[in-house]
């Protein structure tokens, strides 16, 4: 009796002990973080996925990356933008990256920044798309093949960007870590080659699940994919890839260049894709960098050579960082105080119309592409005999870069895909000196490369 | 069990064969008549509720308040049977011609009569146990230390070890940090700093963050918070178990690595009503007998030396500084030589109070406490006040046991408006405190304008830190606690128990610190606007926390075998949340009101938060197996769950297994005298570490609120969380051997004990390009060997002229060597040797302190120095061995050495008991030996020194070298008028042996007679006075500045207690 009576007792006791172990196990791993967010609550909901990709952006707006440095500061520097730069005022970081001595330890830890930056974004551009398959079904409309089309085309985008700040030019070269997935094992580098059909293969698939018709040009979107397609073929010198995406976009009849004006000189309404920068950190950023104690940017004779005195020329706008007006010391490009300015161009429509220009092959052809962005800023045509040549295409093209994408940050890779030697960049000091020249020295050690960490 | 069933059917047997033998009489004969009796215990205390049963009919009563019952219809030559809650039952055969039955039920001791060992969650006879833990009553303890049992703890353990604190002292509001068996976790902050150091908000999980080799402390039953230990009123411990070996701990599962504290409070007892109560006074004084500071004339003196008072470059400042000379000396010469050091310490008086009301008849029992403590600190206006209230009841029925006990303390820490101690220590003493009228002088020296002078003072403006004692200044923490704990005690069988727990426990930490504007620390502050001028700043939380625990004990015994088992299973709950609200711009000390403040601060202040939950499940099986009293098998398994584990491996098993063997009971083992008893154990098992945050295993999003895309919110994933994160594990392995010598005259116990801890939780470097710079993982090992002895001999016995004599020594020794690492702590390592011009006096003034260094093979606890040959009497400059043995003058923080381990070889203490009739004298030396020390406060306060800023030791003046051919151990002061910065990285010069004896506590009581007509009269009993003295003398190898944000103290307690 008492006997059964004990064994009932263990038997219940262990039934019990079973199931609560079970329930126990789901208890323990219910446990909220308050502060934080666990990763399976953000991605139940569309919304989710959204404030995740917003985040991204978010990353890239940082002033490190595009909300600065590598737009206007950095990389414009390293562009050959600015002459009014100096080793006391502007600091070291920036003053060796005009020089472009980038192996420069300021400039080595910075770059080391970049990379982790990047990297970083990529890691969450990755965990989105390791997500979103696997939740199909709670997304609405077109909204799975749009977000995920958007992740790999912020991959497609981060990755090139860190292969053409990181890696030579040459194909057979080494690349960058292509990262398609979070995980703590390393990828190894390939060739640069490698990378780029990284990049290709990844906006192809954003090409074929992106819908034609995107809300906004703040996130990446098809035709962003597509002038993104035909920059990175130019930077690979595939001219008929990059031929034709550029015309794919010019001809899409999505965009058009800004008709005779000059109220946003970074002509918004051009961009295939623009960044937001959240607009208080935006003004402190622009601020510090071209006002007091920096006062980067480009003097007056140097506007003088590369406009022409007198001209046209919308974009020959500058004023005084602290004034916004034109006495003082005007060396800001307007471009930056027009409003709704945070909203920073990353693709252009006028790039398409250069790498057109470039690809066509066709003088005639090329002239037409170039003198509708002169129109658009309100300068007089060329003519055939200013680009008869190759070399005289590319010099032309060279002085349409920078004065279009002046402080944009384009020039440094322009540059650097045309492998254009340090002596024949922009205030490469001269001898005999030219009188009201600007000098900016060339560092001895200096490289396109940056260094990575 | 068998073996009592038997027995029992044996007895049926007999009963029966009785009863078939006497059938015809009972048949012929049969009248049935009415048994009465009375049952009591072994003091004949009557017994209510007792069960009175007829074995044949079984038809039963209970006995009624005065133990009394009265059983009807009893059959003759009949047996009954009584039985008791927690008493052995008895049976007693109705002879024919009784109608009175009386029964005395005896308390139920375990089988063997030995005492038993609390783990927490189960109590085990010690015969049954193979664990290592020691048990120490609350009495012992109080003997001790009389206000603090983690002190009185370490003192009589060797294995419990409190890190010494040269930065806080005897800080009342400053937590002990405490180890048992040394440290298993990776320390990244320098040696000697505060980092590590518990926080006081009472939250469990965050301690543990703050300590990772904090042990885990049980109070009564449930794991509770190191300030709660620290707070509690020491009359309310019965006991506090110590449990070192996996076979001891590992019923904990993952939170067993570091040891466990078991703590029992004293429970009510039967009995009619009892007082007792106990005052304890306490008098603290500060020990600044480590201090040797200039006086006002040695440090002119020793400044001009330095160059202060000129400018060879500029004789304009040169003149200026001449004339800021000429001005001190003036007061120098007028006798102004304050001395700082006494102006805000005090002798910090403290008067505790102790009443406890404790008693109940037959099932009900119930106790009530009050207890009230204050003590001042030896800082003036600091101190720590504790408020107590505990209630406990339980309450039997038949074999149901309830009990219930709350618990509510308020602890009030208030820190001392006078600064820190060293800002005293630092105030030239040619400055006057105070003016004319008594009133401190705010700003210690005119003006320069004021005197004429060209150019601001030499250390730029000075202030008065006693002025801030005058000002309406608020910085105090409070923190209230609600504990309330219940317990369901179900006798199945006398051998079977369930028992069910329910604990609920809570606080609310609370923190204000108002510095009005007139505050010193916003004299010197250059980028203060008037509006910003004081601060408030507000911190409060809640931490709760839920336990629950189902356990089932089981025992059984058959002939020889003894087997006891245990099966048990918890949940714990945490949580804690905290808000913390800094407010700026109060101008009036009696606008003492957050609401007053103008607002935040000028940089962008905000309110900050945390917020912590956790989860953990823990179940445990532990058999025990006894043959013969001679051998014993003890074997434990858990299984542990928590939320801070990767997804991977949220559960993990933990067992150990423990033998012992009972020599002295072989029946080899003869009669001699010399050894008595002798028992052998031994054990090993796997014990688990969780003391990490919660977020390293849980991939999470933070969401940015200060920025937004687009008007959208944007979240992003920052660290990885590595779902394989593993528990922390600890192999411990434990062999001990007890031994009773030369017929009780001697007790010797050795414990040999070794610790590896495996996925030691790391952060590991990883490729930047994965998104990551680093994350945790489970990559280094250590080890932790030692041993562990204690010799305990009562020289004198004699019970008839009632005198004893005790004496008794222990020792401790543990090594630790790191026997993996991972490749990012190799980075730590290098990190901290980068970007250190020693050239640079700002550069490399963190080399100062010798920084943590890991190597594979060396111990955690190893100085890292350059070596050094001392000074050359030539030049008065140090020279250094470089790592290929060549000379330099040149530090280099790549010729870092191991020169020496901080780590204690031995530990211990000795100690003397001694009874004369009604005195006690009792008293404890503690002492270190073979342990090494960075002397910091010298090389600081020597050669470190910032004579502009601050005065220094003597020995600046006295002992530097100071010309060709003097043999000195400093070195010549360097003459940088610009600075005063004199700069010395880390050395072997300033490592030195850390041995000392201090005489830890003395304690003389009397106990008076119970017979004193007085004491009679007052209706006492057991009145006692004691007198305990802390840290009276210290005798040490090292002399160094001991406290030096707040001193070190002795302290003299004057104790009564009383029972009504």
């Amino acid at each position: 009796m008492m006997q059964k009576f004990r064994h009932k007792i263990i038997v219940i006791c262990g039934l019990i002990g079973v199931v609560a172990l079970n329930s126990c196990k789901k208890w323990v791993n219910d446990t909220e973080q308050p502060l934080e967010v666990d990763e399976s609550k953000v991605f139940s909901s569309e919304r989710g996925f959204r404030e995740a990709l917003n985040g991204i952006y978010l990353q890239m707006g940082a002033e490190t990356l595009y909300g600065k440095e590598l737009t206007f500061g950095v990389v414009s520097l390293a562009g050959r933008n600015y002459d009014s730069v100096s080793m006391q005022k502007s600091g070291e970081l920036y003053y060796q990256s005009a020089t472009l001595n980038l192996n420069a330890p300021p400039v080595k830890t910075y770059s080391s920044t970049v990379w982790t930056k990047m990297y970083s974004a990529i890691l969450n551009a990755n965990n989105v798309l390791e997500n979103i398959d696997g939740k199909k079904e709670i997304f609405t409309a077109d909204n799975y093949r749009n977000l995920k089309g958007e992740a790999l085309a912020l991959r497609a985008y981060l990755h090139f960007d860190l292969l053409r700040l990181f890696s030579s030019v040459e194909l057979q070269d080494r690349g960058v870590p292509y990262v398609t997935k979070v995980s703590h094992q390393s990828t190894d580098a390939a060739s640069v080659e490698v990378a780029l059909d990284h990049c290709i293969s990844d906006l192809n698939e954003a090409d074929s699940l992106l819908g034609a018709d995107s809300p906004t040009t703040s996130q990446l979107n098809k035709w962003a994919v597509k002038g993104l397609l035909a920059r990175i073929y130019m930077y690979k010198n595939d001219r008929t890839n990059a031929y034709k995406y550029a015309a794919e976009v010019i001809n899409s009849g999505k965009f058009a260049l800004t008709v005779k004006s000059n109220a946003d000189l970074f002509f918004a309404s051009e961009s295939l894709f623009k960044l937001y920068i959240y607009a208080n950190n935006y003004n402190s950023y622009y601020k510090s960098f071209f006002g007091v104690p920096a006062l980067i940017g480009l003097s007056v004779s140097s506007q003088n050579a590369l406009f022409g005195s007198p001209t046209t020329d919308y974009r020959r706008n500058f004023i005084d960082v602290t004034t916004g007006s034109l006495s003082g010391i005007p060396i800001l490009p307007k471009k930056f105080t027009a409003t709704g300015a945070n909203i920073f161009p990353m693709i252009r429509l006028s790039e398409m119309y250069f790498i057109a220009a470039e690809c066509s092959g066709d003088i005639t052809q090329a002239l037409g592409y170039i003198n509708l962005v002169r129109e658009a800023r309100n300068l007089a045509p060329l003519t055939e005999i200013d680009i008869a040549t190759a070399d005289k295409l590319s010099f032309q093209l060279q002085s349409e870069y920078r004065k279009e994408f002046l402080a944009e940050g384009q020039s440094f890779f322009y540059y650097k895909r045309n492998r254009t030697p340090f002596s024949s960049l922009p205030f490469y000091p001269t001898t005999p000196p030219v009188i009201g020249q600007s000098n900016l020295e060339v560092a001895d050690e200096a490289t396109y490369v940056f260094s990575r960490p | 069990m068998k073996s009592i069933h038997s027995q029992r059917y044996i007895i049926g047997l007999r009963g029966s064969l009785i009863l078939l033998l006497n059938l015809f009489t009972i048949l012929l004969f049969a009248q049935n008549k009415t048994i009465t009796g009375k049952v009591k215990d072994e003091q004949g205390k009557p017994l209510e509720g007792a069960y009175i049963i007829e074995l044949a009919s079984k038809h039963g009563t209970r006995t009624d308040k005065e133990g009394s019952y009265t059983l009807k219809n009893v059959a003759p030559n009949t047996k009954i049977r009584a039985t008791f809650i927690g008493r052995i039952m008895e049976e007693k055969e109705v002879k024919s011609n009784e109608t009175t039955v009386n029964f005395t039920l005896k308390q139920r001791v375990n089988s063997i009569n030995e005492v038993t060992v609390n783990t927490g969650l189960y109590k085990r006879p010690v015969g049954n146990f193979t664990g290592s833990a020691k048990t120490y009553s609350g009495e012992e303890l109080k003997m001790v230390n009389p206000r603090n049992a983690i002190q009185a703890l370490a003192v009589v353990d060797p294995s419990v070890r409190m890190l010494q604190d040269n930065q806080f002292g005897s800080d009342p509001n400053h937590l002990p940090n405490i180890q048992i068996r040394g440290a298993n976790n990776l320390s990244l902050n320098p040696a000697g700093t505060s980092n590590g150091t518990p926080v006081s908000n009472g939250d469990i999980m965050s301690s543990y963050l703050s300590n990772p080799n904090q042990p885990l402390i049980i109070l009564d039953g449930f794991e509770t918070t190191l300030q709660t230990f620290y707070d509690i009123d020491i009359n309310l411990i019965a006991n506090i178990t110590v449990l070192k070996d996996a076979a001891a701990t590992v019923a904990y599962g993952s939170k067993a690595a570091n040891g466990v504290i078991v703590i029992d409070t004293k429970q009510p007892a039967a009995g009619k009503l009892r007082v007792s109560y106990s005052v304890n006074a306490s008098a603290e004084v500060p020990d600044l007998t480590s201090y040797k500071l200039m006086n006002a004339e040695q440090l002119l003196e020793a400044q001009r030396l330095t160059g202060i008072y000129s400018d060879p470059a500029n004789q304009y400042n040169d003149l200026a500084k001449k004339q800021w000379y000429d001005y001190r000396l003036a007061q120098v010469r007028k006798g102004v030589d304050t001395y700082w050091l006494s102006q805000p310490v005090q002798t910090g008086l403290g008067l505790s109070h102790s009443l406890s009301l404790a008693g109940g008849s037959g099932p009900l029992r119930y106790s009530f406490g009050l207890n009230y403590n204050t003590s001042e600190g030896v800082m003036k206006e600091s101190g720590r006040d504790r408020y107590g209230m505990t209630y406990n009841f339980s309450y039997g029925i038949k074999n149901l046991k309830l009990s219930n006990a709350i618990a509510v303390g308020y602890t009030r820490g208030n820190n001392t408006p006078w600064g820190t101690f060293d800002s005293y220590i630092k105030l030239f003493p040619y400055f006057r405190s105070v003016d004319d009228n008594g009133n401190p002088i705010k700003i210690l020296e005119p003006d320069f304008n004021e005197l004429g002078f060209s150019i601001n003072a030499p250390g730029g403006t000075f202030t008065n830190p006693m002025y801030n004692a005058t000002l309406n200044v608020k910085d105090y923490t409070a923190t209230l606690n609600l504990t309330n704990n219940t317990n369901l005690e179900w006798s199945l069988t006398d051998d079977l128990k369930l028992t069910g727990s329910l604990g609920w426990m809570s606080n609310a930490p609370n923190a204000e610190a108002f510095y009005p504007a007139d505050h010193t620390r916003f004299t010197s502050s250059a980028i203060a606007l008037f509006p910003n001028l004081g601060s408030y700043n507000h911190t409060s939380g809640k931490n709760s926390s839920i336990n629950g625990r189902l356990n089932l004990s089981y025992r059984l015994a058959l002939g020889r075998n003894t087997i006891l088992a245990n099966i048990g299973s918890s949940f714990q709950k945490t949580s804690s949340n905290a808000l913390n609200v800094r407010v700026f711009g109060i101008p009036n000390d009696y606008l003492g009101e957050m609401g007053m403040a103008n607002g935040f601060d000028y940089q962008s202040t905000k309110p900050s938060t945390q917020n912590n939950q956790t989860k953990n499940i823990s179940n445990f099986l532990s058999l025990s197996y006894n043959y013969d009293n001679r051998y014993t098998a003890e074997f434990t398994v858990n299984q542990s769950g928590s939320s801070q584990f990767g997804s991977n491996s949220r559960f993990a098993p933990f067992y150990a297994g423990g033998l012992a063997w009972n020599i002295g009971n072989e029946k080899f083992f003869k009669q001699n005298n010399i050894i008595q008893s002798a028992k052998l154990n031994a054990s090993i098992g796997i014990t688990g570490n969780q003391n990490f945050s919660s977020d390293m295993a849980q991939q999470t999003y933070q969401y940015n609120l200060m920025n937004n895309y687009r008007l959208m919110l944007g979240a992003n994933t920052l660290s990885y969380a590595n779902p394989n994160l593993k528990w922390q594990q600890t192999l411990k392995s434990n062999i001990g051997l007890q031994l009773g010598l030369l017929k009780g005259r001697l007790n010797a116990n050795i414990e040999f004990f070794r610790e590896t801890t495996d996925n030691l939780i790391l952060p590991l470097d990883m490729a930047l390009s994965t998104g990551f710079e680093s994350y945790q993982n489970n990559l280094g090992a250590t080890k932790n060997e030692g041993y562990e002895i204690s010799l305990t001999a009562p020289v004198i016995k004699d019970a008839k002229r009632n005198i004893f004599w005790t004496v008794g020594i222990n020792a401790g020794h543990y090594s630790n060597v790191i026997t993996a690492l991972s490749p990012a702590i190799i980075a730590i390592n290098e990190a901290f040797n980068k970007g250190t011009d020693p050239n640079n006096p700002l550069n490399s003034r963190y080399q100062t302190r010798p920084l943590p260094r890991f190597e594979v093979g060396e111990s955690m606890n190893r100085i890292w120095a350059v070596p050094s040959l001392g000074i050359d009497p030539a030049t008065g400059k140090e020279v250094f061995v470089k790592l290929d043995g060549s000379r330099t003058f040149t530090w280099d923080a790549r010729d870092k050495r191991a020169v020496a381990d901080a780590t204690a070889k031995l530990k211990g203490a000795f100690n003397s008991n001694f009874n004369y009739k009604n005195f006690i004298l009792n008293f404890i030396f503690s002492y270190q030996y073979g342990g090494y020390m960075y002397n910091q406060t010298l090389v600081d306060r020597v050669e470190n020194v910032d004579l502009v800023t601050g005065n220094a030791d003597l020995r600046v003046f006295t002992e530097r070298w100071k010309q060709p051919g003097d043999h000195s151990s400093f070195k010549a002061l360097v003459a940088n008028g610009a600075s005063g910065l004199q700069q010395t990285n880390v050395t072997s010069r300033f490592v030195q042996k850390d041995n000392f004896l201090e005489l830890a506590s003395l304690t003389v009581g009397y106990n008076i007679p119970a017979n004193a007509r007085w004491v009679k009269a007052a209706r006492l009993s057991a009145p006692r006075i004691m007198i305990t003295q802390n840290n009276l003398l210290r005798f040490g190898t090292i002399r160094t500045e001991r406290g030096t944000v707040y001193p070190f103290s002795r302290s003299f307690n004057l104790g009564l207690s009383t029972n009504f």
